[in-house]
C-alpha cells in the first residue's frame, strides 16, 4: 500500500513541471484572453470593460463577416477537394501497380515543406511574370496569362489547389494505412456474390474506413478553420479581401489595428464555431463508423 | 535505489526547465551590424559598462545614410557620456515588424531606452510608456502641422524627426523625351498617361506584393477630399460628414479612371517595392506613387534624377499633406532621464538630421532646414512650403478604417469595379475605433 502510495505521488511529481508550463501557457492566457474580450484593450495601455460590446459589434463587422466567409470557403472546398481526390489515390498505392512506393514518397513530399516554403515558392511560380505565365506563353496560350494571385475571383482557387498540393500527402498516408486494414476476404466473398467494384466501395470499403475519414475530416477542419500562413504569405488577404481569413483579421486586428481586446474577441468565437463545426462532423460521420 | 533514481530524474527535469528559460540575446536581424562602442568604467575596475539602446527601424544599409548617422550621434553624445556603450538596433528592423515587436517589448518592459516610433503618439501616451518633454528646448520648436503626431493631452512624448508624404516621382529623362510637364488637373495625368502607353512605357507601378505601398494611392489623391472640403477630417470626427460621401466616391473612382486606362502596371499586385524600383530606374515605369525616401535610393542604385509633382484634383486643386514619418522618444522606464536627453539631442543635432534626411526626408524641427541637393527632393521640399498643407489621411482616420480603404485601391487594382460596400465599412470602422485618433 505504501508502495503504491509513493509510486502515485512519484508519477505526479513527473508530470508536474508539464502541468505547471501548460497552466501558465495555456489556461493564464486562455482565461485572461476571455476576459480581455470584454474590454477595449489597445494591447498596451489599461483596459476599460466595455460588456458585450465588442461582440455586438463583431456580428455587425463586414471584414469578420467576409472573412469568415472565407474561411469556410477554404474549408468546404479544401474538404470536397482534397478527401476524394486522397482516397483515388491511395487505392492505386495500394493495388498492384508498378513503382507505387516511388509514387507514394513524390506525392508525400510536399507535406514535409515548411508552408513558409511552400507559400514563397508558388509566390515566384504565379507572379504576373513568373514562371506559369512563361510556360503558357511557351506553349502558345499567351491570352490566359494573367496575375493568378492578384485576380480577386481566381486568387481564392488558387490558394486552396496550393493547400491540397501541399496537404495530399498526408491525408492519403491515413486512407492507405486504412485500406491495408480491410480484410482482403470481404472482397472475395463480395466477388463470389457477384458485387461490382462500385458496390464493393460503397458497402464495404467506405463503412470499414469512416473512422479514418472521421479523423481526416476532423483534422482538415480544424486546420482550415485557422489557416494563416499561405494566405498570409502569398496574398496577404487580397486582392481586395479575397483571401482574408479570420486569423488574419485576428492578426490585424491585435497588431495593426490596436484593438487588441476586440482580436480576442474575434478568436474566441472562432474557437466556438470550430468546436461546434468539429462536433457536429464527428457526430455525422461517427454515426456511419462499423466494425466487423 | 530506485527512490534514488526517480528522484534525481524529477530534479533533473525541473532544473532543465529553469535553464530554458535564458535571457534573450536581442541579436539584430538587420543588415547593418550592431554598433557597440568600447567603454570601460570610470575607475578602470571590471564591471559591466553602462548602456543605452537606440531603436530605429531605417538604420539599416538599405538605406545609405545610416551609419554616417549612427556615427555623428555618437560622435556628440559621447562628448557627455564618454564611458557609456550604444546599443543600436536592438530591435530586428524587418519592414512591418518592428512596430509590434516594440508595442510587444514596451508591454513586457524591455523596450529599448530611446526609439523612433510611427503613428502611436495616442496608443504609446495613453499607456505612459513616453517621457515627458514639455519643459525641455523641442516645445517651442515643433511645426505646427506635426503637433497631432507629437503633443498628446498637452503633453509633448516625442520629437517629430521626419517629416514627409506620398505623391508622385517621375523619371525626368523620360518626361523630357516626350515633352511632358507637371499635370495641373486630374485630367491633364490622364493625358500624361496616354502618351506614355502610346510610347510603350508604363505610366504607374508601384510594387504592391509588398503590402505597405498599397496606401499610397488613397494616401496621394486627398486633394480630391480636401478640394471640396477642407475642414473634412474635423467635420468627419464631428459626425457631420462620413467616409461614405462624394469627396471618397470622386477620389476612388478617379483611381479606378488610371486603372481602366492602363495608367497602373498589369504586374502591380505581384511585383514587390523593390522590383517596382528597379522598373522605375531603368526606365520601363515613368512615374510612382511614392514618398520623398525614394528619391536618394534611385540616385544612388541607378544614378536618375527624378521630378516630382503632386496629385490634382479634376479642378487643379493641390493640397500637400504629411505625415511625421518617425518620432523620436524616451522610455518612460528609463532612469537616467538626463542621459536620455542627452541621447535625445544628438539623434535631432542639426548634423546629425542633414546626414539622415538629406535627399529622403524633412524635418519636424522648424529651424531645421535639410539641404536638397537632388531635383527630387528639392521639388519636393517646394512643395511642402508652397502648396496648401493639411493632415496626412492616415492622421485623422483610423488604421481599421484605413484597412478598408487599401482593400478598395487593390481591388480596382484587381479588374474589379469601384464598390461602395467598402466606403461603408470604412465609416463602420471608423465609428468603432475613433477613440484612437488624436482629433479632439
Amino acid at each position: 500500500m505504501s508502495s503504491q502510495r509513493s509510486d502515485y505521488w512519484k508519477r505526479i511529481l513527473f508530470i508536474l513541471p508539464s502541468l505547471l508550463l501548460v497552466a501558465l501557457f495555456v489556461l493564464y492566457p486562455f482565461v485572461q484572453g476571455i476576459l480581455y474580450s470584454f474590454t477595449n484593450w489597445d494591447g498596451i495601455s489599461i483596459s476599460r470593460f466595455v460588456g458585450l460590446e465588442n461582440y455586438i459589434n463583431l456580428f455587425k463587422d463586414a471584414s469578420f463577416k467576409k472573412a469568415l466567409a472565407n474561411t469556410i470557403f477554404f474549408t468546404v472546398a479544401l474538404v470536397i477537394i482534397m478527401n476524394p481526390l486522397a482516397l483515388l489515390m491511395a487505392s492505386l498505392l495500394n493495388s498492384k501497380i508498378i513503382g507505387k512506393h516511388v509514387f507514394r514518397t513524390l506525392i508525400y513530399i510536399p507535406t514535409t515543406i515548411s508552408l513558409i516554403v511552400v507559400s514563397n515558392i508558388w509566390t515566384i511560380i504565379l507572379t504576373f511574370n513568373g514562371y506559369f505565365n512563361k510556360l503558357l506563353e511557351l506553349i502558345g496560350l499567351e491570352k490566359y496569362v494573367i496575375d493568378w494571385l492578384g485576380n480577386y475571383d481566381l486568387a481564392p482557387i488558387v490558394i486552396v489547389l496550393i493547400i491540397v498540393w501541399q496537404g495530399l500527402g498526408n491525408s492519403m498516408v491515413f486512407y492507405l494505412a486504412a485500406l491495408q486494414g480491410v480484410p482482403a476476404e470481404l472482397y472475395e466473398s463480395a466477388k463470389i456474390d457477384g458485387a461490382t467494384k462500385w458496390n464493393n466501395f460503397r458497402y464495404i470499403t467506405l463503412p470499414l474506413i469512416m473512422t479514418t475519414v472521421t479523423v481526416v475530416l476532423f483534422l482538415q477542419i480544424s486546420s482550415m478553420l485557422k489557416i494563416f500562413d499561405i494566405p498570409y504569405i502569398m496574398t496577404s488577404g487580397g486582392p481586395g479581401d479575397a483571401t482574408m481569413t479570420v486569423t488574419m483579421l485576428i492578426y490585424n486586428q491585435a497588431f495593426k489595428f490596436n484593438t487588441a481586446g476586440y482580436a480576442t474577441t474575434t478568436g474566441i468565437v472562432l474557437m466556438v464555431f470550430s468546436i461546434i463545426v468539429s462536433s457536429l462532423q464527428t457526430k455525422i460521420t461517427g454515426a456511419k463508423e462499423v466494425s466487423y | 535505489m530506485k527512490k534514488i533514481v526517480s528522484l534525481l530524474l524529477v530534479i533533473t527535469l525541473l532544473l532543465s526547465l529553469a535553464a530554458c528559460s535564458t535571457q534573450t540575446n536581442n541579436d539584430n536581424q538587420g543588415e547593418t551590424k550592431q554598433q557597440e562602442s568600447t567603454a570601460q568604467n570610470e575607475t578602470g575596475a571590471v564591471g559591466e559598462a553602462k548602456k543605452i539602446s537606440v531603436a530605429h527601424w531605417m538604420l539599416t544599409s538599405s538605406f545609405p545614410s545610416a551609419q554616417a548617422y549612427m556615427e555623428n550621434v555618437e560622435q556628440i553624445f559621447k562628448e557627455s557620456y564618454p564611458d557609456v556603450e550604444i546599443e543600436w538596433n536592438p530591435i530586428p528592423s524587418e519592414s512591418g515588424k518592428y512596430h509590434d515587436l516594440l508595442k510587444a517589448q514596451l508591454a513586457t518592459n524591455s523596450a529599448p531606452d530611446v526609439f523612433f516610433h510611427q503613428n502611436a503618439i495616442v496608443q504609446f501616451g495613453k499607456a505612459e510608456y513616453l517621457t515627458d518633454l514639455s519643459d525641455q528646448e523641442w516645445m517651442g520648436r515643433i511645426l505646427e502641422s506635426t503637433s497631432k503626431d507629437v503633443i498628446y493631452e498637452g503633453k509633448l512624448l516625442g520629437i517629430p524627426v521626419d517629416v514627409s508624404g506620398w505623391g508622385v516621382f517621375y523619371n525626368q529623362e523620360i518626361f523630357d523625351e516626350y515633352d511632358l510637364s507637371e499635370p495641373k488637373t486630374f485630367d491633364e495625368l490622364l493625358d500624361v498617361c496616354n502618351t506614355l502607353i502610346e510610347n510603350d512605357i508604363t505610366p504607374f507601378n508601384m510594387g504592391f506584393k509588398d503590402t505597405w505601398p498599397q496606401d499610397g494611392p488613397w494616401l496621394s489623391m486627398s486633394s480630391f477630399i480636401y478640394g471640396m472640403d477642407d475642414n473634412f477630417p474635423q467635420e468627419l470626427y464631428d459626425g457631420n460628414k462620413i467616409i461614405n460621401s462624394e469627396e471618397f466616391t470622386a477620389m476612388f473612382q478617379a483611381f479606378e479612371e488610371l486603372v481602366t486606362s492602363g495608367a497602373i502596371s498589369k504586374s502591380i499586385m505581384s511585383t514587390t517595392y523593390d522590383q517596382a524600383a528597379q522598373e522605375f530606374g531603368e526606365g520601363k515605369v515613368a512615374m510612382q506613387i511614392n514618398g520623398p525616401w525614394c528619391v536618394q535610393q534611385i540616385y544612388d542604385t541607378y544614378g536618375k534624377e527624378v521630378g516630382y509633382f503632386n496629385i490634382p484634383d479634376r479642378d487643379g486643386n493641390v493640397y500637400m499633406t504629411s505625415i511625421t514619418n518617425s518620432t523620436v522618444s524616451i522610455n518612460s522606464k528609463f532612469e537616467d532621464k538626463e542621459m536620455g536627453l542627452a541621447m535625445l539631442k544628438a539623434l535631432t543635432d542639426e548634423t546629425s538630421l542633414q546626414i539622415l534626411l538629406s535627399d529622403s526626408g524633412y524635418c519636424g524641427l522648424k529651424d531645421v532646414e535639410i539641404e536638397q541637393t537632388l531635383a527630387g527632393a528639392k521639388a519636393y521640399g517646394e512643395a511642402l512650403v508652397n502648396d496648401k498643407s493639411a493632415m496626412q489621411t492616415n492622421v485623422w482616420i483610423p488604421a481599421s478604417a484605413g484597412e478598408k480603404l487599401t482593400q478598395l485601391t487593390t481591388l480596382i487594382c484587381s479588374g474589379k469595379t469601384f464598390d461602395a460596400a467598402y466606403l461603408e465599412a470604412a465609416d463602420e470602422a471608423y465609428q468603432k475605433d475613433k477613440e484612437l485618433l488624436n482629433m479632439q
